[in-house]
């Protein structure tokens, strides 16, 4: 059945529910294709899976043997994400290393015949051939690693922020007419007549705003809330569902190693141990989530697995010192009986026409490295239902500040940054962080370093809230990685609350608290990998706290 | 008799003062404070947001706050401001903290200068907005004043700055363009830029004639700084040995403890002492640490079974026993140990040396003071107090050791 389009000021072609990488990717696409777009985000962008992934922009050889489809289409679009967005990217390469043992020998050539095999999908994504490799290679490239070896391979991936990604869609799609909100939940889907559905009712969970959105076409992108989303409409929360698989990620405080190393878990899963940006991780895990979605927190036992796992090849990771953790949940299509690393990670549009409401559609399974061909394919149900006949073009059209790539030891010269400074600059906003030093210009004192760690100036902060939808320290933090480097926040989370408290006209008081509220937050997510080191860090955290802001206000669970 | 104190906080200094005072041959030994060096510069006996200041201090610990040069305890208790714009009280003070009690319902001029992470602005909304402020019509007002550090020095870090009006000539020169003002404040709330040396606030104020001070202190601030000089000049003053060194170990041999120190000035063939006093501090000083073989979970450590429950140790090795909540914390709630997360992170200031009174549980010539001891609320004045008490309780020792009957403590 086709749709006419909206037509009524204040209503919109298509709801997207979820502001992950699938809600953003969908509502940017809609958006170039010139429909009229409102998303609702009940937390904030990339609060989920998008942000707490490894952020890994590859094909998965992992998926290779079993779904080689999904191998395919997300090299495919790998390729396609890195002339979208070349800031964003970042080159991740990997090692393989192979134990000494019996049958080894064999182990090593059918690797390099499996990596062969994957070296053809390499050119979709710009990537390396692989390189076969004996002990004394693997040892000149990563003497961390410990033990007897048979050799092993190189091969090449691609990574990215996760939180970064969203961010830059979310701009994309209002830039072409879309209607953003964020900390913005969708309380009630709409029936219309023939229990079609019309729209959306939402509350705004800081403003307490309410209201209703007319449209004849909802996406449904919750990720690991699908069917409660779904529900909303009393739609059988069963028409959506899902294995809901918990992944958590550890982090150091600097790099570690120079490849990203594949390790071998207690049951026989495999873990890396990967350089990102400017730190270390180390994931993932993969069980089934019975939990609260909007808590999701890793566990001590969660961390120790994976630092086990690692240690037995390279085990200076011990003495390494562990800043924070990542949770998320992964939308894992639904199927009963396999254990959780076999489960697909393919994904599917479900149209709940056959549950009774027709224009609902919600986006099932999928990964980040295919986010983008995930959104492309449920945008074509979108126009097909509304009746347009337009192509994506989201594969070619630049995101915000990826139309080129700048010089960051040029730019640092010319706006006087630390070429450092300016590197993490133009890594998070590619070209528009030329919109950042224009504030500094303006403004001098904008160009004060709020966090010590991580270097970002009060412009960055000032521009996160103005431009990109942060409404707290927390939301300033997914964006900017403010005050989640090793000092966790002591030195600069007051003041980005003074900030944003000023600038959405709330008192210095209110500042305070979003201060108190990520610090309480991220030493929540911290605690789990907590080592001797981070220990004192913590003590000296909670003193300076308590010798500046008091820490009754913090609510500590004991 | 030989009185050996172990630590160079506030704790330590207090204990190593009043065993002095009481006589004693005392010997202060550390390698350098550790919580006390990051304080905020505010003193109280109980933690502010507790909302205490209640107990009279006692009287050894008004002496002693006057014998530190850097500190003002006065009868009343003071009211400071937080670089995060909080006014709260606190029962005494660093002297070249600005007590805004002092111009209840006056105007206090908040300088607003190029420094790195100074608002100026915001903190004056802040302060401007608290209870306290609005009830006493004391005023906040942002009061530009050019040139106080140059465009340089306001990217230095603030314990640069500080150490700046550590010169007179510049402090005058200050004064001088303060003075200029037509619009003159009731006070002068600077950041805390006002020396390294103890008392270049109260300086100020006398050239000026009003109240100049900073704020409190960030870790890392000069309020630290300022204690560390005071300090060796009371302890050098007083006739305390000073020996700079690491302890390693604290072992009973007869009736005496023999230190160890990672210097080579101090051995086990020296020997010994009478009494030890532990001041070295908890989580945050290092006095206090966790036990790195209960995180080590290699194969290896997991099949000898050498792991240790309760994961945390005192950085010195004696017979003392780790605590919380009055208890020997031997919980064990994660396959590696403790987990931190289901204890609470504030049980990280908690985490301590058990004792009974002054004593260390099951080690009578042990005393403890300061963060080290478990639940012990974390303040200067209180670690000050627990300080002199531990010193008392050692010296009635010695006098024990010396033939007089043990004094009541």
């Amino acid at each position: 059945m086709k749709v006419e389009p909206a037509s009524n000021r204040g209503d919109v072609d298509v709801v997207v529910i979820g502001g992950g990488v699938n809600g953003t990717g969908v509502a940017r696409d809609a958006a170039l294709r010139g429909l009229r777009v409102a998303l609702f985000e009940r937390n904030d962008l990339a609060f989920g899976a998008s942000g707490n992934s490894s952020g890994m922009i590859h094909g998965g050889p992992r998926y290779l043997t079993y779904d080689p489809d999904v191998t395919y289409t997300s090299c495919l679009d790998s390729g396609h994400i890195q002339s979208i967005a070349p800031h964003l990217l970042f080159r991740i390469p990997f090692l393989m290393p192979v134990r000494k043992r019996l049958g080894s020998k064999v182990e090593l050539f059918a690797l390099d015949a499996f990596f062969d095999l994957y070296d053809r999908y390499q050119p979709l994504k710009h990537g390396k051939q692989h390189v076969l490799l004996d002990e004394d290679d693997v040892r000149r490239l990563e003497p961390g690693i410990v033990g007897e070896l048979e050799g092993g391979v190189s091969f090449d991936e691609w990574g990215i922020d996760g939180a970064r990604l969203c961010v830059a869609s979310a701009v994309d799609a209002q830039e072409h007419g879309a209607e953003i909100r964020t900390h913005c939940t969708v309380t009630e889907l709409l029936r219309g007549a023939g229990g079609a559905i019309a729209g959306v009712r939402f509350r705004d969970r800081l403003t307490g705003e309410t209201g209703t959105r007319n449209a004849p076409v909802v996406v449904n992108a919750t990720g690991a809330w699908a069917p409660l989303t779904t529900a909303l409409g009393a739609v059988s929360s069963r028409a959506a569902r899902l294995r809901p698989g918990k992944g958590i990620h550890v982090y150091f405080d600097r790099r570690l190693s120079n490849y990203a190393i594949v390790c071998s878990a207690i049951d026989g899963r495999q873990v890396f141990l990967e350089p990102w940006q400017n730190m270390s991780v180390i994931g993932t895990t993969d069980d089934d989530y019975y939990g609260d979605l909007d808590d999701c927190i890793a566990t001590t036992d969660e961390v120790r697995y994976l630092v086990q796992a690692v240690e037995r090849i390279f085990p200076s990771v011990r003495g390494a010192r562990a800043i924070g953790t990542w949770a998320g949940v992964r939308p894992t299509l639904f199927e009963w009986g396999p254990n959780e690393d076999a489960l697909s990670r393919d994904h599917r549009v479900v149209d709940h026409a056959a549950d009774g409401m027709s224009g609902l559609y919600s986006m099932v399974g999928g990964k980040l490295a295919s986010y983008r061909l995930f959104a492309e394919e449920a945008t074509d149900v979108v126009a097909s239902r509304l009746g347009r006949s337009s192509k994506s073009t989201t594969h070619t059209t630049p995101l915000p500040g990826g139309d080129k790539e700048l010089d960051p030891l040029l730019f640092a010269k010319a706006h006087h940054l630390e070429p450092m400074a300016a590197a993490r600059l133009l890594y998070r906003h590619g070209t528009r962080a030329q919109r950042i030093m224009e504030r500094v210009k303006k403004t001098p004192a904008e160009g004060a370093t709020i966090c010590p760690c991580e270097p970002v100036l009060e412009a960055e902060v000032r521009y996160a809230v103005d431009c990109e939808w942060a409404k707290s320290v927390d939301d300033v933090a997914r964006r900017t990685r403010l005050g989640l480097g090793a000092c966790g926040g002591m030195r600069c989370a007051a003041r980005c609350g003074a900030i944003v408290a000023e600038m959405t006209e709330r008192s210095p008081a209110e500042g305070r608290g979003l201060a108190l509220e990520f610090l309480d937050r991220a030493r929540r997510k911290r605690a789990p990998a907590v080592g001797p080191e981070q220990a004192r860090e913590e003590a000296l955290s909670l003193a300076s706290l308590r010798a500046s802001l008091g820490v009754k206000a913090v609510t500590v669970v004991e | 008799m030989r009185i050996a104190v172990i630590g160079g906080g506030v704790a330590g200094t207090a204990a190593a003062w009043a065993a002095r005072r009481g006589l004693a041959d005392v010997t202060a030994i550390f390698d350098r404070a550790g919580a006390s060096s990051l304080y905020s510069g505010a003193l109280d006996d109980v933690p502010w947001e507790e909302g205490g200041l209640d107990a009279p201090l006692d009287s050894e610990v008004l002496a002693f706050s006057v014998a530190l040069d850097a500190w003002s305890v006065g009868t009343k208790s003071a009211r400071v401001a937080t670089p995060d714009g909080v006014l709260r009280p606190a029962r005494g003070r660093d002297s070249s903290l600005l007590d805004v009690a002092a111009v209840t319902g006056g105007r206090v001029a908040v300088v607003s200068t190029r420094v790195d992470g100074w608002d100026a602005p915001v903190l004056a909304r802040s302060l401007a907005e608290s209870a306290w402020a609005r009830r006493t019509r004391t005023r906040f007002e942002v009061v530009h004043v050019d040139d106080v550090f140059d465009a340089a020095e306001g990217r230095a870090s603030v314990h640069d700055l500080a150490t700046l009006h550590d010169d007179p000539e510049r402090l005058k020169r200050l004064a001088a363009r303060l003075r200029e003002r037509r619009d003159a404040p009731d006070a002068w709330l600077f950041g805390p830029w006002l020396g390294a040396a103890p008392g270049v606030g109260e300086a100020l104020s006398q050239l000026l004639g009003k109240p100049c001070g900073e704020t409190t202190s960030l870790p890392g601030g000069p309020a630290g700084a300022r204690f560390d000089v005071s300090r060796d000049a009371l302890l050098a003053n007083g006739g305390v040995q000073i020996r700079q060194e690491r302890i390693q170990s604290l072992e009973p041999r007869g009736k005496r403890h023999l230190v160890a120190g990672s210097g080579g000035g101090l051995t086990t063939n020296d020997g010994g002492f009478d009494a030890v006093i532990l001041a070295i501090g908890g989580l945050v000083g290092g006095g206090i640490v966790l036990n790195e073989s209960a995180v080590a979970t290699d194969d290896a450590a997991l099949a000898s079974g050498s792991l240790h429950w309760g994961a945390f140790r005192p950085s010195v090795r004696s017979r003392v026993e780790i605590g919380l909540s009055g208890r020997t914390l031997d919980r064990a709630s994660s396959e590696r140990g403790l987990d931190l997360a289901a204890l609470g992170m504030t049980a990280l200031e908690r985490v301590g040396i058990l004792c009974d009174g002054a004593v260390a549980r099951g080690a009578s010539s042990i005393f403890v003071a300061g963060d080290v001891v478990a639940d012990h609320p974390r303040t200067a004045l209180g670690a000050a107090r627990s300080g002199i008490l531990a010193a008392r309780a050692a010296l009635s020792l010695a006098r024990e050791v010396d033939g007089e009957p043990r004094a009541a403590t």
